[in-house]
């Protein structure tokens, strides 16, 4: 890219997005100047010693297991058999809406407006692609990333309520993975913070890539 | 691909499960936010006007990869790239591109997400390039397509 004089870029995402974009600064050091990240992708979770780990980081972490068990059976099935799951999914406006606003509804906490989630909901029956989003479930299961250091510089925009109502994940716990330059805690905001909080968001990329340029 | 909803008719007749009195949602989605949604969608949702809104941005796919693109104000700027999660899509960022005149953002659609389709095999994951090798990732297509929006021309 250097050659077309952009030889840098930044990146930022959640979810499914925060693993896209870690994997970028992974493998791509040189090129990103820097990641931000509004939730942590669980499947790029720090490996460490409990023996390790604070008394804070133990707490938050056993209100992740705690959720793991009353919420996380979409990901259970959607891990083994989405295809299964998908037929309903894909031939019922109603059942998409159940599944996919449940998420919405749990997930976030300035919760969007039906127009918001009415569009979404629209763009995943016209592409018919509820069925192959939840494959992202199945694929990372079965080829799992080992995650390594992210030396990458990275802010961390804390959205209070990010799936797990009972705590953020300790600064500590994310210094383990990554190399975390700025870390900004909002007073609102979920697991959708770009939608749920777009100027926040917005605000927060701004300001960190601007101190890196 | 279907274009019409075809929710109308199909939600008047919804047969909807029962669910116990003032559980709300602790056993899965609350049955009267669902039909008040449902019923939202299906008689008084405007997908035309957010066609049109989504129409004023600049789409272009990249090796089958859907993505928003949106130059700098200043004609110039630090490339940016924002990816969803699930089940979400490049929708949730639409109301923050008017916000980022500093950047020249990219905003992908996931593989398998809304105007990205997902290619049809298995191994596709956030990082295809370290496991298996067998798929298209998104992570590994990013350097390549940001290179090829920046040939693009202004707007």
């Amino acid at each position: 890219m250097s050659e077309l004089g952009y030889s840098r870029y930044g990146a930022s995402g959640y979810d499914f997005g925060a693993g896209v974009t870690t994997i970028l600064a992974l493998d791509h050091p040189t090129s990103v100047i820097g990641i931000h990240l509004t939730t942590l992708e669980s499947d790029l979770a720090p490996v460490v010693d409990s023996t390790e780990l604070s008394d804070v980081e133990r707490s938050c972490l056993a209100a992740n297991r705690g959720w793991e068990t009353t919420e996380r059976g979409y990901s259970a099935i959607q891990s083994t058999k989405p295809q299964t799951v998908g037929y309903g999914l894909n031939d019922s406006p109603a059942g998409l809406a159940a599944y996919v606003g449940e998420k919405w509804h749990s997930w976030s906490d300035v919760m969007p407006t039906d127009d918001f989630l009415c569009a979404t909901l629209t763009l995943y029956w016209i592409t018919q692609s509820i069925t192959s989003s939840m494959r992202d479930y199945w694929d990372n299961r079965w080829h799992p990333v080992d995650p390594s250091y992210v030396s990458t510089p990275t802010a961390f925009g804390v959205f209070a309520h990010q799936t797990v109502s009972e705590g953020e994940l300790p600064r500590s716990y994310l210094e383990r993975l990554y190399n975390i330059q700025r870390w900004t805690v909002f007073p609102s905001g979920g697991h959708f913070a770009p939608a749920e909080e777009p100027a926040a968001v917005a605000g927060d990329l701004t300001a960190f890539f601007r101190g890196l340029r | 691909m279907r274009y019409s909803l075809t929710c109308g008719n199909g939600c008047a007749i919804q047969d909807w499960p029962d669910q116990i009195p003032g559980i709300g949602w602790e056993q899965g989605t609350e049955l009267d936010w669902l039909r008040r949604l449902v019923s939202y969608w299906a008689y008084e949702f405007d997908w035309r006007g957010w066609e049109r809104r989504l129409n004023a941005f600049n789409h272009f796919t990249w090796e089958g990869i859907h993505f928003v693109y949106q130059r700098a104000t200043s004609g110039k700027g630090v490339p940016l790239i924002l990816t969803h999660g699930w089940p979400s899509s490049f929708l949730d960022y639409v109301d923050m591109l008017p916000m980022l005149e500093p950047f020249d953002v990219v905003v992908p659609s996931l593989p398998g997400y809304g105007f990205s389709p997902r290619p049809a095999k298995v191994g596709i994951t956030t990082d295809t390039s370290r496991s298996t090798g067998t798929g298209s990732c998104l992570s590994s297509d990013i350097p390549a397509m940001v290179r090829a929006v920046m040939t693009l021309g202004p707007g």
